[in-house]
Order: structure tokens, then C-alpha cells, then sequence
């Protein structure tokens, strides 16, 4: 195994910045990785390689000169392909948008190219963000890293894919109803969905307009904080970002959580929805270190775990119904089953069905935010079952239907997907830590102090190279 | 509902077409868009204000 295979973006950046690595190094080292592992995982869609070594090049040229321009600088990364590059297609995983390309980068991709991260390639997802996995489309779903006959999640399928086998340190998912923290799960890495509006999300294929974030995907949750400072902050041309000044994440990191007040919303995984008995004792053993920390966890309440589906699927099946009325009209037969069936439902959501479900939204989300007066973050999990088959379309689909990450949608407040370990059969299992609006640098920060004390991410799975 | 019930009601949102050709996925639709409003009037008994007092505010929180 090579040092660069699994090498973080913190660590890198310090090689990078001392010219004791290479950008083209390191890009080369990365592509080579895609070439000997992609085909046993499936996780990009388009490699760019001629781009990326261009990108890699001008970056060594530039930190050679004394302009370096910061932690990203040199960094590979991938997208999640329903992000736009200019000139690449933005497919969405789809026969509908295969044909997508782009006239100009997203915002996101503007600030990775500001920062001089090298894009690597475009990454594979649920079809649309909603229908998947499936094998009735033109691309192979991506495959989980630690069993490849088990589903990564999703739907930012690939970019965890590719994130967990160290093809890439880091990527750009997105997450309406958990889509970056279920495969960060699945395949036992970190992602976060931050605080609604956030990140920009011009030049980003919409799922559900008023559920849907960006998020980093990485390996640790160091790296994402590293991820989110780089791509965070208003964008004047996105009617839904925020004019708030990003907070340092990354400064705060190690500041421990000593006295620090966490609610537990035990509830939603055990009398509102059974969970897994393993994954229940993961957040068991998570809640053992954080209180060995030194913070204070409480047993919370909310609103049950019904409610909170009882809002989210309305708002995701109308937003998203909007969005694909006349596809859906004029040629169904290129969705992919799970898609046609996830998105006609949209059709036959009554307009007081939607108002009903957003007044509910503004009582849930005055629930959380009274709850978090009294806390500096909370932790539940993010899944409540283990990874089933890939094939295993009717348990996958149930498996959508019961989990603890849409109430974090609703409310638009940062929570992040950490790993709490391993099951009996060596399948990672994980827990969210959400905190309140604009506040990611509580989450991050409690992340880190769980994620060095517990270790967990320094696990890899066994890939078939490298 | 009958399939007469459920071809009416795709034909009402333009789905008539795709009815013909996905006639259980239209039904499996309908149904679940029947569930919303149940689960959301039972979420709705947890709050003692009228529907006419609750707001809806933008999503940015």
C-alpha cells in the first residue's frame, strides 16, 4: 500500500505546502488508483483525467512560486454528477440529461477552483438524487467499499464510494432527505450536511428546492471542516444562500468538549422506530466517549420520528414532482423504475397537503429550536439498519422509508454522519451530531473529539489493489 | 378505488397517457399520495393551534 493511498487533505496540505509533494504527484497517484479500482465500485461516472493533470500542473507551478493559496490547493476531489462543470455533461445518473452539458461551473466548483483543487471527475448517484440503486440505467450503481454485494446508500452513492476506497480524499454530495450522511454510513466515512443556505447550490440539479444541501464527504471529519471553510459562503446569484459570515470551523477544531451539553434523541431509534440492535450499540458506545470527554448527555425529546416523515415527504414528492412534470409526461420510459415510481407520487400531493406539510415544518422546526436553548448539539443515529443486498430492492426501498436524517432537512441545521464502528459482519455503522443554525464549528468540533477518541476513521476497508 | 377512479384521476393531472402504459405505478401513486394527508392531520392533534393560526415560514432557518 502506498502512503498517498489513503492520505488526508490536512496531511496532504502540510507535503503540499512544504513542496515535499507534488501536486501532479499526488493527482497522478489518484488517477492511477480510479484506473486499478473504479470497475470493482463503480463510484465515478467521468474521470477527468487530461483536466485534472492540467489543474495538478498548474498548482505545483503556482506553490513552487510562493502563491500558495490554502488547505485545498492541490487537492483531488470528485463531484457528485448533478453538479455542473463547464463543458462536462451533468448527467444526474440519467438517460433523461445524458446528453446535460454544461455552459458553466457551479458555484461550488468556481470556489474549489479558487482554492486550486484539482477536479478529479464526476461521481455516480441514485438517479436524480431519488431513484436508485438500480441496474435498469445506463451506468452500474456504485458498490460498498467493505462488501460490494452490499448498497453504499444513497444517494451520493459514488462519492462515498470513492471517498471509503481512497480513490479521492474528498467529494461534493447532496442531501434533501440524508443523501450525503446515509452513504457517509453505509461506507464509514464522514459527511456533513450543514445549515440550509450555507453553501451555494447555483449550478446544482435540484431534488426538492427548500430540503436540498451540498455537503463535504471525507474520510475525517478534520478534512470536511477543511472541505466546507473552502466551499462555504454567500453567493449573491442563489436566491436561497445566506448573507452570514462563515464561522472558522477548522480553527476550533481541538477545543475539546469538556462541559459541553448534549442531548441524546434516543426516541426517534428506539420507541418511534426500532433500530438495528448494532447500530443502537455504536451510538452506545459513542455516547460512553463523549461523556468520558467530559461533556454532559442527556436523554431529549422531540416531536416523534412520524411527524417529522409525515412533513418531509410531502415537501419532497410536490418540489420534486415540479421539477419533472413534463419528463415524466413526455418520456417516462427513460426513468428508471424506482424513480417513476418515487417521483409521479408528487402528482398527487393536493396544494393543501404541501401547506399543510410546511406549516407542520414551522412547528417541528420551533420544537428543535426550543430543545437547543438548553444544548450545544445533539446526537441520534443515521441509519437504523445495517446495509442490505444491492439487489435488494424492496428492503433498500424500506430502508428509505425509515431513518432518522429528514428531521435535520426540515429544520436546515447542520448534522454530520460519523462513524461509531463496525458490525459483527465488519459493515460500518454510524451517528449524526447535529447542532443549531450557522453553528457548524459546536458540530465539527464535537465530531473531532469523537472521531480522535473513538478511531474509528482510521479504518479501510480491503480493496482488491493497492 | 376502482381503476376507473384511478384512470379519472390521472387523466384530471395530464397522466392519462402514462396511466395507459404504467397502470400499477399511477395506482401505487395515488395511494401514496393518499397517505399525506392522514399522517399530516395526526401530527396536527399533537398542537392545539387552529389551522387557521399556523404560519408557514420560509425554509432558511
Amino acid at each position: 500500500m502506498s502512503t498517498l493511498d489513503y492520505l488526508t487533505i490536512a496531511d496532504a496540505a502540510r507535503l503540499l505546502r512544504a513542496s515535499q509533494l507534488s501536486p501532479l504527484e499526488l493527482t497522478r497517484h489518484v488517477l492511477a488508483r480510479i484506473e486499478a479500482l473504479d470497475a470493482h465500485y463503480n463510484a465515478f461516472l467521468t474521470v477527468t483525467a487530461d483536466d485534472a493533470l492540467a489543474q495538478a500542473a498548474v498548482a505545483e507551478a503556482e506553490i513552487a512560486a510562493g502563491h500558495y493559496r490554502g488547505p485545498m490547493h492541490g487537492i483531488p476531489y470528485g463531484l457528485k454528477d448533478l453538479i455542473d462543470v463547464a463543458g462536462l455533461a451533468t448527467t444526474c445518473h440519467s438517460r433523461i440529461l445524458a446528453d446535460n452539458i454544461a455552459a458553466a461551473d457551479a458555484h461550488v466548483v468556481t470556489r474549489l477552483r479558487d482554492a486550486g483543487a484539482i477536479l478529479i471527475g464526476k461521481l455516480s448517484l441514485h438517479e436524480f438524487g431519488s431513484g436508485g440503486p438500480t441496474f435498469d440505467l445506463p451506468w452500474s450503481p456504485a458498490r460498498n467499499p467493505w462488501n460490494r454485494d452490499l448498497h453504499p446508500g444513497g444517494s451520493s452513492s459514488g462519492a462515498a464510494a470513492a471517498v471509503a476506497t481512497g480513490m479521492v480524499p474528498a467529494a461534493i454530495g447532496s442531501d434533501t432527505g440524508g443523501s450525503v450522511r446515509n452513504p457517509a454510513t453505509c461506507c464509514g466515512i464522514v459527511g456533513m450536511k450543514p445549515t440550509y443556505g450555507t453553501i451555494s447550490r447555483r449550478g446544482v440539479f435540484p431534488l426538492a428546492f427548500s430540503l436540498d444541501h451540498l455537503g463535504p464527504m471525507t474520510r475525517t471529519v478534520e478534512d470536511n471542516a477543511i472541505l466546507y471553510q473552502a466551499i462555504a459562503g454567500h453567493d449573491a446569484f442563489d436566491p436561497s444562500s445566506r448573507d452570514v459570515a462563515v464561522a472558522d470551523c477548522v480553527a476550533t477544531l481541538r477545543d475539546g468538549i469538556k462541559g459541553l451539553r448534549i442531548g441524546v434523541i434516543e426516541h426517534f431509534y428506539t420507541t418511534d422506530a426500532k433500530a438495528d440492535d448494532e447500530m443502537t450499540a455504536g451510538i452506545d458506545r459513542a455516547i460512553g466517549v463523549l461523556t468520558e470527554l467530559g461533556a454532559h448527555v442527556r436523554t431529549v425529546a422531540l416531536p416523534p420520528l412520524a411527524q417529522w416523515a409525515a412533513c418531509g415527504r410531502p415537501i419532497i414528492q410536490a418540489e420534486s414532482y415540479v421539477v419533472h412534470e413534463a419528463w415524466l409526461k413526455q418520456r417516462p420510459q427513460d426513468y428508471c423504475e424506482i424513480s417513476r415510481r418515487k417521483l409521479l407520487a408528487g402528482a398527487f400531493i393536493r396544494a393543501e397537503e404541501y401547506i399543510k406539510a410546511l406549516q407542520a415544518r414551522t412547528q417541528l422546526s420551533a420544537a428543535f429550536a426550543d430543545l437547543m436553548r438548553d444544548y450545544d448539539a445533539v446526537i441520534t443515529l443515521s441509519g437504523l439498519e445495517l446495509p442490505c443486498r444491492l439487489d435488494d430492492a424492496e428492503t433498500i426501498a424500506s430502508t428509505y422509508e425509515r431513518h432518522v436524517r429528514m428531521p435535520f432537512n426540515i429544520t436546515g441545521t447542520p448534522a454530520i454522519a460519523v462513524p461509531t464502528g463496525f458490525s459483527r459482519a465488519g459493515v460500518p455503522v454510524g451517528m449524526q451530531i447535529a447542532g443549531k443554525a450557522f453553528d457548524e464549528p459546536m458540530v465539527y468540533r464535537i465530531a473531532q473529539a469523537y472521531g480522535e477518541a473513538a478511531g474509528w476513521t482510521n479504518h479501510r476497508p480491503s480493496v482488491p489493489v493497492g | 378505488m376502482t381503476d376507473d377512479d384511478i384512470a379519472r384521476l390521472a387523466d384530471s393531472v395530464g397522466l392519462g397517457e402514462v396511466h395507459a402504459r404504467y397502470p400499477q405505478l399511477i395506482r401505487a401513486a395515488v395511494e401514496r399520495g393518499m397517505t399525506a394527508s392522514p399522517a399530516l392531520d395526526a401530527s396536527r392533534t399533537a398542537t392545539t393551534e387552529p389551522a387557521h393560526v399556523l404560519v408557514v415560514r420560509p425554509p432558511a432557518p
